[in-house]
């Protein structure tokens, strides 16, 4: 897709991301009259994606889950349409990082949370759940809204001090109408309570508790509890509650009360846990005060900074940019959407504008096949493989050509309009080869059980770009298509960087072709 | 032979889209390049090569048989690397050249077809009277492999195309269109094209032009990789490699390409996920 282009009343900007289900944009929302400028992040339902019913309803409760929720600590829904077919929401846009990003720069200049920042994040995580648990509808019902994919990716800092908790695209709620299609990744055990592993057991708002217990863990201590395990090690730890306790922050003197908190967070039984998240809060609140506080706005901002200085100026810079650039678009087709609190699901008519054709259309594909068909008799032939006009295909070998029939005067060199294209230069770029590219990668070997070979697929499944091992061993990226493996089982692991994923074993027999289903 | 110094030339037959992807590549990854597109015309490509012989370049990248053809009959001493050519030896482009074959193996469409239509077990295969050998052979095995029942139906010519397809009419769920020119012309693809929609039978094709013109898919190399093996084997002729030394690289990477209306047409569901594993999804021109 190009960019910048024209999306209803929202110019897309520049690509963010790109999930199993939805693309998303950074967008800016101009409104002329009012010299007003915001940007916005459009997630688009991709449009092969708006086939399956399933996926469109899973869209469509996020947008209705996300309406309810306005809180400082929550990412904003501003409206949710439809336009040239796609479903999209847009959403509060927030300048800053996650907290991996976060984590990661820190741990790769070996340094630690500071505590008085993390006490913060977590206070404002646990406030946004609180809202969010206690969400009533119009008539006054519980929503009974659980996030249940707490994580330090889905907790963001903006450059403005903030922190805000983001995508509830898997959060339950009372009146969600798409319970069935679940996403269970490998690395989302490392923030999945005991009773959200156990597919039997309710999971309720205490489930969040648990995986801000994790969380707590994973900012004081430095690590995940679950470092370097894999799931199997993971769940077993979880059920079996095997978390190690909380070190002693440096500098902090309420270190008893906070590894008590973290014990109680991480509770197996629900009931032994935090009641809410409000009482959780608290607790950690009064250790801080106890200790110091917790950092303010100015403090958090000066954090980011200094933690992530390139890519938060960047992003402003850029953002200054945009806001004040014109832009040249091509306009798109007309936006239906409903804003803000109204927000209901629209009706599923689409706009009938077409995708892009490629090619040059009909009038080009004739133009191709008319010069072929030109293509004078003695030449050799016309293109074999070509355009569907190449599929004029010689019938008999070609005959030699008539070359110099036609005297010595059509041998000189041509004039100097027809020497056809002027000398194109580019810088001479060595780029590095790959040995062969993703398509098709070398066949994997190891199920010696069975003879044969087949092929199996692997889709972009949470995400595009994804490592995938097949058998313990690193052959490429989301999406792999026909990938050939010996017959036998083969186990498929789908890695990202932060070492999440999911794991699947298939089994292939001679001239198979499977594509790897991964968890649902 | 090569003047030191020349830039190298991309030798286009005509002006297809399709020689867009591998020029470009070519061009990032060699740095000077002259382009001269012969648009299809003898009498330009005469003066073409009249000029070339006259101011040599090291290496010349034929985009198609056409400029394949000319390079090689009127720039013999010019290092020649094809592209974009099917079968070159029926078109008696040998001599001191190397290229980049368009051959896809016929266990990946067959793969890729398994995978996007499990429900298609038999397939059909219309071939001229005299077509085969080892690749005909080739996509036999491979088919057999897949668990396919293969219905071949053999035709005279071209104009007997709508015969062979009322042979299998019926009998198979899609039919596997290889590159037999004396079926496939430009009217005995329209006539299998319009017989299989109305029938609502897929085709499988082998080359993105054919399912940009209607058949349903297919897996063909990755033209910006040709494109990129092509500029590999200048590298080697101008570090003083004899191309005819040089055997021409199979693809290797491949793309697969879909056409959206045709896959509406037909009625086809497919899962969403498996839209991962196009790479491109055209439309027919046209048709909307």
């Amino acid at each position: 897709m190009d960019y910048p282009r024209s999306y209803g009343p929202y110019t897309l900007l520049e690509r963010l991301g790109r999930g199993g289900m939805s693309d998303v944009d950074l967008a800016r929302q101009s409104v002329e009259s009012a010299s007003y400028v915001r940007f916005v992040v459009i997630k688009r339902l991709r449009i092969e994606m708006t086939a399956n019913p399933d996926y469109v309803r899973m869209f469509q409760d996020e947008a209705r889950i996300n309406a309810e929720l306005q809180h400082a600590n929550i990412a904003q829904v501003y409206s949710f349409g439809q336009t040239d077919g796609e479903y999209f929401l847009a959403m509060e846009y927030i300048a800053g990082a996650d907290l991996r990003e976060v984590q990661k720069a820190l741990l790769n200049s070996g340094q630690r949370f500071p505590i008085r920042i993390a006490l913060r994040i977590i206070v404002d995580v646990l406030s946004a759940l609180s809202y969010a648990h206690s969400r009533v509808d119009t008539y006054g019902r519980p929503m009974c809204i659980v996030h249940r994919d707490v994580n330090p990716r889905n907790i963001m800092l903006s450059g403005r001090g903030e922190v805000k908790l983001i995508d509830f695209g898997v959060a339950k709620a009372a009146n969600r109408a798409e319970q069935t299609i679940r996403h269970t990744f490998k690395g989302k055990f490392a923030y999945m309570a005991p009773e959200q592993i156990q597919e039997d057991m309710a999971v309720d708002h205490r489930a969040d508790l648990y995986a801000m217990g994790l969380v707590l863990h994973e900012l004081i201590n430095n690590s995940s509890p679950f470092a370097g395990l894999g799931d199997i090690q993971i769940m077993q730890r979880i059920l079996t509650g095997r978390i190690q306790a909380l070190i002693d922050p440096p500098d902090f003197t309420a270190a008893d009360e906070l590894r008590a908190i973290h014990q109680r967070s991480l509770k197996i039984d629900p009931e032994e846990r935090y009641a809410s998240a409000d009482e959780m809060r608290a607790a950690v609140l009064d250790a801080a005060a106890s200790s110091g506080g917790i950092a303010d706005t100015a403090e958090l901002i000066a954090f980011l900074r200094e933690v992530l200085p390139g890519a938060v100026a960047l992003r402003q810079e850029k953002l200054q940019g945009w806001r004040k650039a014109p832009i040249n678009l091509a306009s798109s087709a007309p936006l239906v959407t409903e804003d803000d609190a109204t927000i209901s699901i629209l009706a599923e008519g689409r706009h009938a504008v077409r995708p892009v054709l490629l090619g040059a259309g009909l009038g080009g594909l004739l133009l191709m096949v008319l010069a072929l068909l030109l293509w004078p008799a003695p030449l050799p032939e016309p293109e074999p493989e070509p355009s569907p006009a190449s599929v004029e295909i010689p019938v008999e070998a070609p005959s030699p050509p008539e070359v110099r029939e036609d005297g010595p005067g059509d041998t000189v060199a041509p004039a100097p309009e027809e020497t056809v294209a002027a000398p194109v230069t580019k810088p001479p770029r060595r780029v590095s080869r790959p040995p062969a590219a993703a398509s098709v990668p070398p066949a994997v070997t190891a199920a010696p059980e069975a003879s044969g070979t087949g092929f199996i697929s692997i889709p972009a499944f949470p995400d595009r770009g994804l490592d995938i091992q097949v058998n313990g061993q690193t052959i490429g990226q989301t999406p792999m298509r026909l990938l050939k493996v010996s017959a036998g089982t083969h186990t498929v692991e789908v890695i990202d960087p932060g070492g999440e994923g999911w794991v699947t074993a298939i089994e292939v027999v001679d001239g198979d072709s499977k594509m790897v289903e991964p968890p649902r | 032979m090569a003047l030191a110094g020349a830039a190298m030339v991309v030798l286009q037959s005509d002006e297809l889209p399709i020689y867009d992807a591998p020029t470009q590549r070519f061009v990032e990854e060699m740095g000077e390049v002259e382009i001269i597109n012969l648009q299809g015309d003898r009498e330009r490509a005469l003066r073409v090569t009249a000029r070339l012989a006259d101011d040599p370049p090291p290496v010349i990248f034929a985009l198609g048989a056409k400029s394949a053809w000319i390079a090689i009959n009127e720039l013999p001493d010019i290092p020649l690397i094809y592209a974009m050519v099917f079968e070159p030896e029926r078109y008696d482009i040998t001599g001191n050249i190397t290229g980049v074959r368009m051959e896809v193996p016929p266990a990946l469409p067959l793969a890729q077809l398994q995978l996007m239509l499990p429900e298609v077990r038999r397939l059909g295969i219309l071939l001229s009277e005299d077509a085969g050998g080892d690749w005909l052979d080739e996509a036999l095995r491979e088919a057999d492999r897949a668990g396919y029942k293969v219905k071949i139906a053999r035709v005279p010519s071209r104009r007997h195309v709508r015969r062979g397809l009322a042979q299998l009419r019926g009998s198979v769920d899609a039919i596997w269109l290889l590159p037999d020119r004396k079926v496939l012309t430009p009217t005995g693809f329209q006539v299998i094209l319009t017989d299989t929609l109305r029938s609502r039978i897929p085709l499988l094709a082998w080359s993105e032009n054919l399912v940009t013109a209607g058949a349903l898919m297919c897996v063909a190399p990755d033209y910006s990789e040709v494109g990129r093996q092509a500029a590999e084997l200048a590298d080697r002729i101008i570090a003083g490699a004899t191309p005819s030394d040089i055997a021409p690289l199979s693809p290797e990477s491949f793309r697969v390409v879909l056409n959206r209306d045709t896959q509406q047409a037909l009625q086809l569901k497919l899962d969403p996920m498996l839209m991962d594993f196009v790479d491109e999804v055209v439309s027919t021109p046209g048709t909307r």
